[in-house]
């Protein structure tokens, strides 16, 4: 790592990239901006290079565990080896473009590991604490996520979550939709509502299992094997049974008489 | 597949929520709940079990006609293995 890398902070998941194309390093500084952070110890450095023949067929990536804690993460755009114990490893890549799909695989590989999700959900941080809306695409998350001006919104398209001493925080991620947004810092989770298209406002508690069912649509994966389920699950079970989940049926104007944040506080 | 001895596919991820199974396929990224009475078949086919086995379980378990539990149990595995959720137990 010297003056060649780039350092991103996503969550509590820190890595340097290491690129000796400028405009590799040019676009990454240009997408991940907010995200920007000063490569220390403890993130994982991981080395840009060409991409030679593509390793695989499908543009999803796919993520295979190899012996020694290693795994490759493979697309028709890009391959990527890397190693859980030593933190580093290499992407093969034709453009930075991609980048942002082999994050998402990367992140949604290793945080498991670390009782994290990355989740398909919208977010907003008000009052310090996190407010998330997972659901898949068509949902209502971007929606949801323009409706409470004095909000921070994390995201409108992937949200980031740990659990950590005191409980699960949130993070926004450089992940978004229709919005361009993204917040970095973290805020302690307030609950998930899961967004229901409706006429009328409606804010309902659901059970561990269903709030469970409903998370576990919504969790970003592309990993292709038992030991890696085994920790999302584990995870997302953690989270089920420590966060309060909702169904919110929502309409497309504002709650009459009152704010949407009034309605799920 | 009256005598064969079947288990749960090596490759699935599991667990229990709150009391409910959520089982993971990995392979096709799939999420199964076995519901009611198949909870339970699944439970007892995690150690291996043939449908005659499973019968006899049943039968001692529920307080249902026979004819009906086989059917149900025939239909319960029959479903499993097109989803390919199960294989021979060795």
């Amino acid at each position: 790592v010297g003056q060649r890398a780039v350092g991103l902070r996503i969550g509590p998941v820190g890595v340097a990239f290491s690129a000796t194309r400028a405009r590799d390093r040019r676009w990454i500084r240009a997408f991940f901006r907010p995200f920007l952070a000063r490569p220390a110890a403890g993130f994982w450095t991981i080395a840009l290079a060409p991409a030679g023949a593509p390793a695989a067929k499908a543009v999803r990536p796919r993520v295979e565990t190899l012996p020694g804690g290693r795994f490759r993460v493979v697309s028709r755009r890009f391959e990527a080896e890397l190693s859980t114990q030593a933190r580093s490893g290499i992407v093969r890549l034709a453009t930075p473009a991609v980048l942002g799909t082999f994050l998402r695989a990367f992140l949604g590989h290793v945080l498991p590991q670390n009782n994290g999700l990355l989740l398909h959900s919208a977010g907003w941080s008000r009052r310090g604490r996190a407010f998330l809306f997972p659901g898949r695409s068509g949902a209502g998350k971007s929606t949801l996520a323009r409706m409470c001006p004095r909000a921070e919104v994390l995201s409108d398209e992937i949200v980031l979550v740990q659990r950590r001493r005191g409980g699960w925080r949130a993070w926004g991620t450089p992940f978004h939709g229709d919005l361009a947004c993204g917040r970095p810092r973290p805020a302690p989770l307030k609950g998930l509502f899961f967004p229901a298209k409706s006429r009328t406002w409606r804010l309902s508690r659901l059970t561990a299992p269903e709030g469970a069912r409903r998370l576990l649509r919504c969790v970003l994966s592309f990993d292709s094997d038992r030991p890696s389920y085994d920790a999302l699950l584990g995870a997302a079970s953690d989270l089920a049974r420590s966060a309060r989940s909702y169904e919110l049926s929502f309409a497309r104007a504002l709650p009459p008489g009152r704010g949407l944040a009034a309605l799920l506080n | 597949m009256s005598e064969t001895r079947y288990r749960h596919a090596r490759r699935l991820a599991q667990r229990r929520i709150a009391g409910e199974l959520f089982v993971v396929d990995p392979a096709h990224r799939c999420l199964h709940q076995p519901q009611g009475a198949g909870d339970t078949f699944w439970d007892w086919l995690g150690d291996g079990a043939s449908v005659p086995e499973l019968v006899e379980r049943a039968a001692e378990e529920f307080d249902a006609p026979r004819a009906q539990l086989e059917k149900d149990v025939r239909k319960f595995v029959r479903e499993l293995l097109r989803k390919k959720l199960l294989e021979a137990a060795s």
